[in-house]
């Protein structure tokens, strides 16, 4: 209960980080010369999200995390960086299939432990560490963790186009957010004033940001959503299936 | 080397690719990480510079245009798009493309930085950099990269069998032969590892603590993590209580770290090979500190050191501060050490020859 309160707390605060960049501009500046302390704000907000996995990391208790947690969430972490490694068709990876159906099947938490590890993972067996990766660790997360919020219904087939909804919401969204990590390059903050008008801070910077995304990004995520569509379609049920009847004979749980 | 010192540098570098868009601090700081990526390249692995630089061209092709389209502001006029256009329209500047083109600069500069940190340090090994307080995510990342080998070999297995029964990989449908098995030995593998961990008595390096303890820790994280979100709200959109917000954050961000520390101290960890701070790992630690401290600190010896702003009132031709040398000429300091270490091996090797 608290666990699941404090991942939520630390997805607020992860979000609130997120949108920072959006915020800056609201804050007085002496015009014409652009505020000199605004210059370190991407490191701070990087380090807040760093903060927020550092949350939920240190507050796993002992007492859930037995050894078959463990070593479930352990060899399904590295089974979904073996699937990030196949390449698919236009940069495609398999990379949400694993944390959509295990966070449907084994709870939120379960879901965003796997989803944000097998990322920091495979940054480390692939050369991938950088800026990106908090920020990767978080949305990947999030990913599974909506999945084991989203509802059972009894019928397989309305559960199952669910899951691919939330496959298809969730491609498009993590390319939104995850292009957020560079957004201080492409709109930096000693530029801010140039726009700036009294009030119109946060949604000018929004506004600005759907058309860099609508111009840069959408198109892969597209490709993106579109696969992980796909994928829940074709495997969906038998891995599910899979999934459950394990967590019936080995008896374990992830509140 | 001991791998913290990288980690400072790439920090250093960081630092400098996210607080200045000055095109010569940027330009002879490239040219540092560039000379430290072609050190650290052994011999066995083959140079990707050139998809960086490939990178690089994407980049620009997208920062150039959007911040030529977006600001349109400057002196040098050089085209107008018409007005009706919203958001894009209006005048091109030679300032703004000049912008655009030092924004993507920086990014190309960060991203470099990490690929010769990543060349620098062995992977695996930041691994064990983890503090304790994350013991549990740190055991499951070590079991999965443990993982991955055998994973992708049984894939391999799988894949050779089915093919063997006579079933062709055509198209995504096919994969399923694949995944099912691959899922249902993962599991399996998995309660085997977890029995093995029970014989060997898993859990025992973390000191239990009481039910009260434990809460107390918890309901702490929970408390701090909404008042460090909270404090951000009202440093971010609070019109009188911008300071209370920064007080409250940092109060918060206090009380956090003081959790993360309170929930590492109960692990015991061992360690059989340790991390030496060799001489050259000083230097190097010393310069990026220096380097990291110096950029941080830029707002006090001078309102505009690291700063450029190429719009009017500003001037195009950047405006160079010495300070700024000691920011950037410690970040050569990997490409000389490793170029001395290189050539103390192979002066060594023709001894032994």
């Amino acid at each position: 209960m608290l666990n699941t309160a404090i991942l939520l707390a630390a997805s607020l605060l992860g979000l609130a980080s997120l949108f920072y960049p959006f915020a800056l501009p609201n804050a007085p500046q002496g015009l014409p010369t652009p505020a000199a302390h605004s210059a370190d704000a991407p490191l701070v907000f990087i380090a807040l999200v760093v903060l927020c996995l550092a949350a939920v990391a240190a507050n796993l208790a002992s007492r859930q995390m037995n050894s078959k947690v463990i070593a479930v969430l352990g060899v399904l972490t590295g089974m979904n960086a073996v699937l990030r490694a196949i390449p698919g068709p236009g940069g495609f990876s398999a990379i949400f299939l694993l944390p959509i159906l295990c966070g449907h099947a084994y709870g939120a938490t379960f879901g965003f432990l796997l989803g944000s590890l097998s990322l920091l993972v495979s940054a480390l067996i692939g050369a991938g560490v950088g800026p990106w990766l908090p920020y990767q660790m978080l949305c990947a997360g999030w990913v599974g963790m909506v999945a084991g919020w989203l509802p059972r219904p009894r019928h397989p087939k309305m559960e199952l186009a669910l899951l691919a909804l939330w496959g298809a919401v969730s491609g498009l969204a993590f390319g939104a957010i995850m292009n957020l990590w560079f957004w201080p390059f492409i709109s930096p903050p000693a530029q801010h004033h140039i726009y700036w008008e009294p009030g119109l801070g946060l949604l000018d910077g929004l506004r600005r940001y759907a058309l860099f995304y609508a111009l840069t990004s959408l198109w892969w995520d597209a490709m993106r959503a579109a696969g992980n569509v796909l994928l829940i379609a074709l495997f969906g049920r038998p891995l599910l299936q899979a999934l459950r009847r394990f967590q019936r004979r080995f008896h374990f749980a992830l509140a | 080397m001991h791998p913290l010192a990288h980690c400072l540098w790439v920090l250093a570098v960081a630092a400098i690719a996210l607080s200045t868009r000055n095109p010569v601090y940027l330009g002879v700081v490239l040219f540092a990480v560039w000379l430290t990526y072609r050190a650290a390249l052994k011999a066995a692995t083959s140079s990707a510079w050139g998809s960086i630089v490939r990178l690089g061209l994407w980049i620009w092709a997208i920062t150039i245009p959007f911040n030529a389209i977006t600001a349109h502001v400057g002196r040098y006029e050089l085209f107008r798009l018409p007005p009706q256009l919203p958001l894009v329209g209006g005048p091109i500047t030679l300032e703004g493309i000049l912008f655009g083109f030092l924004n993507g600069l920086a990014l190309v500069l960060l991203l470099a930085a990490f690929a010769a940190f990543n060349m620098m340090v062995d992977q695996a090994q930041l691994l064990r950099l983890l503090p304790p307080a994350f013991y549990h995510a740190g055991m499951i990342s070590s079991i999965a990269v443990t993982f991955i080998p055998v994973t992708a070999s049984t894939f391999a297995e799988i894949k050779q069998a089915q093919t063997l029964r006579g079933h062709r990989f055509r198209g995504m449908r096919d994969l399923l032969p694949i995944m099912a098995p691959l899922l249902a030995g993962a599991l399996e593998r998995s309660i085997q590892l977890s029995e093995a961990m029970e014989s060997r008595g898993y859990g025992s390096s973390v000191q239990p603590l009481s039910r009260r303890a434990e809460l107390a820790l918890q309901v702490l994280a929970l408390l701090s993590l909404l008042g460090l979100t909270l404090g951000l709200f009202l440093r971010a959109y609070g019109q009188t209580s911008r300071l209370l917000g920064q007080l409250l954050a940092f109060a918060s961000t206090a009380a956090l770290l003081a959790v993360i520390w309170a929930q590492g101290r109960r692990v015991r960890r061992t360690h059989y090979r340790r991390w030496h701070w060799t001489g050259q790992s000083l230097v190097l630690a010393g310069c990026a500190a220096l380097s990291l401290a110096t950029t941080l600190s830029a707002p006090l010896w001078g309102p505009d050191a690291l700063h450029y702003y190429p719009y009017p009132p500003g001037s195009l031709r950047p405006s160079l501060a010495w300070p700024v040398l000691l920011t950037i000429i410690p970040l050569f300091a990997p490409a000389i050490l490793l170029r001395l270490q290189a050539g103390h091996d192979s002066g060594e090797a023709k001894t032994h020859e």
